[in-house]
């Protein structure tokens, strides 16, 4: 099997068998050549069996309508490509002046943007007791123990609703 | 000198595309009715799911519409059409793979990349061929997971060879190979076949 020439020859062997196309002479000569070599019959007969082996069940039939469905969605597709190609020609160059315009801004400023302005949490929460409490923060850290923050939102709450 | 049946069905279709191409859309209704057999039946073949290969057959079309411009038409339609088809398939099945990676596989499920075991087959008929229908079904089984095993290309050469019966020139004529090359994977494919039945018992 590891020779090449045995190789060959099955994949002819196996091209007869697909196509059933084969010279008389051809044949012949493949028949004697099986029968002197009981390694390559064995494998020739392995892989035909194989291959008959393969077995699938027909195709389920195609759906009624088919073919209409298909041609439906194909008009679609036309006249879409159709309402583009009789849109008025300002309409077109303005389209692709403002696709242009938007990827050369993106190109040139996006980076720019993303750069200039890292987050730095550390400025903005620089100093936490400045940081605004909820009622319910408030009442869960008084519940925690430090009472002074919930008397103080409370007292803002109660002023904001009064 | 006059043509073939097969050549003036060829000759046909070139010059049906031709118009399609032209912006007749109504001529690609007869383009579809004449290979919306062998088209689904391909897909079926590759993805071994029914409503996938439908599905899956519309959008082939539907992509052979949009490209009706580009037909060489030194081919043949039909072997366009299966080009597209099996690329198509492919596709489905990278993007299937991957969505099974993605989701860890899943666990008990059976080899077969699809949903469906084929036709239904109810093992408590009673009919005399109940057993003869199983084993059929068995082997269906068998050779759905012995076809899913291969490699996307091996799988392409074996299904257009063994279940479209297709000549290997017309094989390589769909996947742009030589001959050579289609010789050569099918005859790996049939190798790596028997090696897995022999796994299989």
């Amino acid at each position: 099997m590891n020779r090449k020439n045995d190789r060959q020859l099955l994949q002819l062997l196996m091209q007869r068998r697909q196509r059933a196309e084969m010279s008389i002479d051809e044949a012949d000569r493949i028949e004697q050549r099986l029968r002197a070599d009981d390694e390559l019959q064995s494998s020739y007969e392995q892989l035909a069996g194989t291959w008959d082996g393969l077995q699938l069940p027909e195709p389920a039939a195609t759906p009624p309508g088919f073919a209409q469905h298909v041609l439906q969605a194909a008009r679609k597709i036309r006249d879409h490509e159709l309402s583009w190609a009789l849109a008025p020609t300002w309409a077109r160059l303005g389209a692709a002046a403002a696709l242009v315009a938007g990827l050369t801004v993106g190109v040139t400023f996006g980076g720019a943007i993303t750069d200039s302005s890292p987050f730095e949490p550390e400025g903005i929460y620089a100093d936490v007791d400045a940081v605004p409490l909820s009622l319910a923060e408030a009442y869960w850290l008084a519940l925690e123990g430090d009472e002074t923050l919930f008397a103080e939102e409370s007292d803002s709450v109660e002023g904001r609703l009064q | 000198m006059a043509l073939s049946l097969q050549e003036q069905e060829h000759d046909s279709d070139r010059r049906v595309l031709a118009r399609v191409a032209a912006g007749d859309v109504e001529s690609f209704g007869v383009l579809v009715e004449r290979h919306e057999k062998r088209l689904t039946g391909l897909c079926e073949r590759m993805l071994h799911n029914t409503s996938e290969a439908q599905e899956a057959a519309q959008e082939v079309f539907l992509k052979a519409f949009r490209k009706a411009g580009s037909f060489q038409p030194k081919g043949q339609v039909y072997t366009w059409l299966y080009r597209i088809a099996v690329n198509h398939c492919l596709n489905l099945l990278r993007r299937r793979r991957l969505a099974k990676f993605l989701s860890f596989g899943d666990v008990g499920r059976s080899t077969v990349d699809s949903d469906e075991d084929g036709p239904l087959f109810d093992p408590e008929d009673s009919a005399p061929d109940a057993e003869q229908r199983l084993a059929t079904a068995r082997r269906w089984r068998q050779t759905r997971e012995l076809i899913a095993a291969l490699p996307a290309a091996q799988r392409a050469v074996l299904t257009l060879a063994k279940f479209e019966g297709l000549s290997y020139r017309e094989i390589a004529e769909v996947l742009e190979i030589t001959e050579g090359a289609v010789e050569s994977r099918l005859f790996r494919a049939m190798q790596r076949l028997r090696k897995a039945q022999e796994t299989m018992g």
